[in-house]
């Protein structure tokens, strides 16, 4: 497999004068960000660290220096600067980095939140030095200055592939955060598989609002300088969005749903106007609405629509492609290439069509671990499977459906029932704007566990607890019409869309 | 009222309504508004176009990032819509 700071070198020789990366009115082109690339794994060579956090606003930094800890063999967690002050300082602490890449503005707030093992600070340059007061740190301080060329002793003694190389946090949906340990093996078979998938090539260039110390985003970062193409970061605001779409000719964007439904719902049909240049667009990390799907086949005429599903485990494990695989839009696709993907029922056994079970996947792609946990990582890897906890079947084409969490289906008197086929058919209700559904206990005693349905209404008179349950009624098997019916102002979701189901019970409990 | 002051008041009023902030004046910006994130922003657009029954052009809405600038925007928009509906005159 060819290594990161291999593929990086290559795109300097091969696109000189081509931009890497595009942010806002700075240009960095390919040997730029080598030579940005290849300083800052030099300092940090010569430094000796393995362990390294880095804290960044979402940004152009953050690639250069998640390429540059790959590259110098480290270890590095990325975090986002703008986090709350006590999840910052619980991942740190957590963590015990003996590096910290950030640069001044954000180093003033950081600085009381580092621990005992924080050596160096690193600051990378930023716009803001010359008007932000002069950081004080109890660390030793090395400021990094970025070269007109790359320094190329940096670039000789890279890390094994094999090795943790990038601590990921998930944004879960549950509980205190993860970290997910992978390696550049994972990470570059990650890149490689979406690339088949999207078939990207050096002419791309994308753009996206993703945040960039995110698996998605990051990703993106990596298909992109796998191919030598351009990746043009836009804020995460719509008009934005479409506007350097508009002013880079972009041929490529990437977006969760709930930022496509903001596009949808503020411009509808002018987003055709945006669209219809690009070659692909990559969208991912939580379900989307089937009419947003079908709007996108007609406003991006010419592109391929690339939904995936995967986690900061394992990182795209299926596709699918809205327009060429209309028919089967109601499931997740089908695997990825080279990515290995079973349904398996609670003994581990192979589950028949159609029935439903534990999504497990196999490839390279899928993570090391999870970082200081082995307990969890023994549960979850398990025969050189990950078991995603995900319930899910698989029809007889090879296509999979997406059931829920495990622990998110319910168990009515033996029947096993989806969350989602519940919101589905409820969100089909003219007056329902969002719902979620939870198991809650059956206070009869009679089924165990009983579907409750949290409904976000329009307002409108006419929509009833009643109105809702006789409407599921006509639409779905016994078992899984709504016990109880309860309006509420938000469903509560992570900022990625997906439904925090967990708030939902305690709030019901 | 001349109807540019008309429609800067009746912008801010938009402006203070979707983005829940009472205390919004022309000098309001992005930054200084907590509400006014990529969500409340697109309901502005939403909110703007929907009461002037204009299309906010895209393009200018995207360097958008205070009120003064927002008023400018939707008055653009009405002066094309004269024009096109009207002639220009």
């Amino acid at each position: 497999m060819e290594r990161l700071g291999q593929v990086l070198v290559q795109n300097a020789c091969r696109f000189p004068d081509k931009a890497a990366i595009i942010e806002g009115r700075m240009e960095l082109t390919h040997p730029a960000l080598l030579a940005r690339v290849s300083a800052l794994a030099g300092a940090l060579g010569d430094h000796g660290a393995r362990r390294v956090a880095v804290v960044l606003p979402s940004g152009h930094d953050v690639v250069c220096a998640h390429y540059a800890t790959m590259i110098a063999g480290c270890e590095a967690m990325l975090l986002d600067a703008r986090m709350p002050p006590d999840d910052l300082a619980d991942l740190l602490g957590r963590f015990q980095p003996a590096v910290v890449i950030t640069r001044s503005p954000e180093l003033q707030p950081l600085t009381d939140l580092l621990g005992p093992t924080v050596q160096s600070v690193f600051l990378l340059p930023s716009v803001e030095d010359a008007c932000c007061p002069r950081a004080k740190s109890q660390q030793a301080v090395q400021h990094v200055a970025w070269p007109g060329a790359p320094v190329w002793s940096a670039l000789r003694d890279w890390g094994s592939l094999d090795e943790v190389a990038l601590v990921l946090c998930t944004t879960g949906t549950t509980g205190a955060r993860k970290l997910v340990s992978l390696t550049e093996r994972n990470v570059l078979a990650a890149a490689r598989n979406i690339n088949e998938f999207t078939r990207i090539d050096a002419s791309a260039r994308e753009v996206t609002p993703l945040p960039l110390h995110r698996s998605f985003g990051l990703a993106r970062a990596r298909c992109l300088s796998l191919v030598g193409g351009t990746l043009i970061i836009s804020p995460p605001r719509g008009d934005r969005a479409l506007a350097l779409i508009a002013q880079h000719q972009a041929t490529g964007f990437s977006a969760v749903p709930a930022f496509l439904r903001m596009l949808i719902g503020t411009f509808g049909l002018r987003l055709a106007r945006y669209f219809a240049g690009l070659d692909y667009m990559e969208i991912g990390s939580a379900s989307m609405e089937h009419g947003d799907k079908l709007f996108l086949i007609e406003a991006a005429p010419r592109a391929r629509i690339c939904m995936h599903y995967g986690s900061t485990e394992a990182s795209r494990s299926t596709f699918i492609e809205f327009r060429s695989e209309r028919d089967k839009l109601d499931t997740i696709g089908r695997p990825t290439p080279h990515v290995n993907l079973r349904v398996v029922s609670e003994d581990g056994t192979p589950c028949s069509n159609g029935e439903p079970g534990e999504i497990v996947v196999q490839g390279e792609h899928v993570c090391a671990g999870y970082w200081g946990d082995d307990q969890l990582t023994a549960a979850r890897l398990r025969q050189g499977w990950l078991h995603t906890s995900d319930c899910g079947s698989i029809d007889a084409d090879g296509y999979v459906r997406l059931l829920g969490r495990m622990d998110d289906v319910m168990n009515v008197g033996g029947v096993k029932v989806s969350p989602e086929r519940i919101e589905n058919v409820a969100k089909s209700l003219p007056g329902v704007i969002d719902c979620a559904a939870v198991g809650g206990r059956d206070s009869r005693g009679i089924y165990g566990e009983v579907p409750l349905l949290y409904v976000v209404g329009d307002g409108s008179t006419s929509l009833s607890a009643q109105r809702v349950k006789s409407y599921c009624a006509e639409r779905l098997l016994p078992e899984e019409v709504p016990h109880e019916v309860l309006f509420i102002d938000a469903i509560p979701r992570t900022d990625t869309g997906k439904i925090q189901r967990s708030h939902l019970r305690a709030q019901h409990a | 009222m001349a109807l540019s002051q008309a429609i800067e008041s009746e912008v801010i009023a938009i402006c203070r309504e979707v983005l829940d902030d009472p205390g919004i004046t022309i000098e309001s910006t992005s930054a200084t508004v907590a509400n006014w994130d990529s969500l409340g922003h697109m309901h502005l657009i939403a909110a703007l176009e929907a009461r002037y029954a204009v299309e906010l052009d895209v393009l200018e809405m995207a360097e958008v990032d205070c009120v003064e600038m927002l008023i400018g925007v939707v008055w653009n928009a009405l002066q094309f819509a004269r024009g096109a509906v009207g002639g220009g005159s």
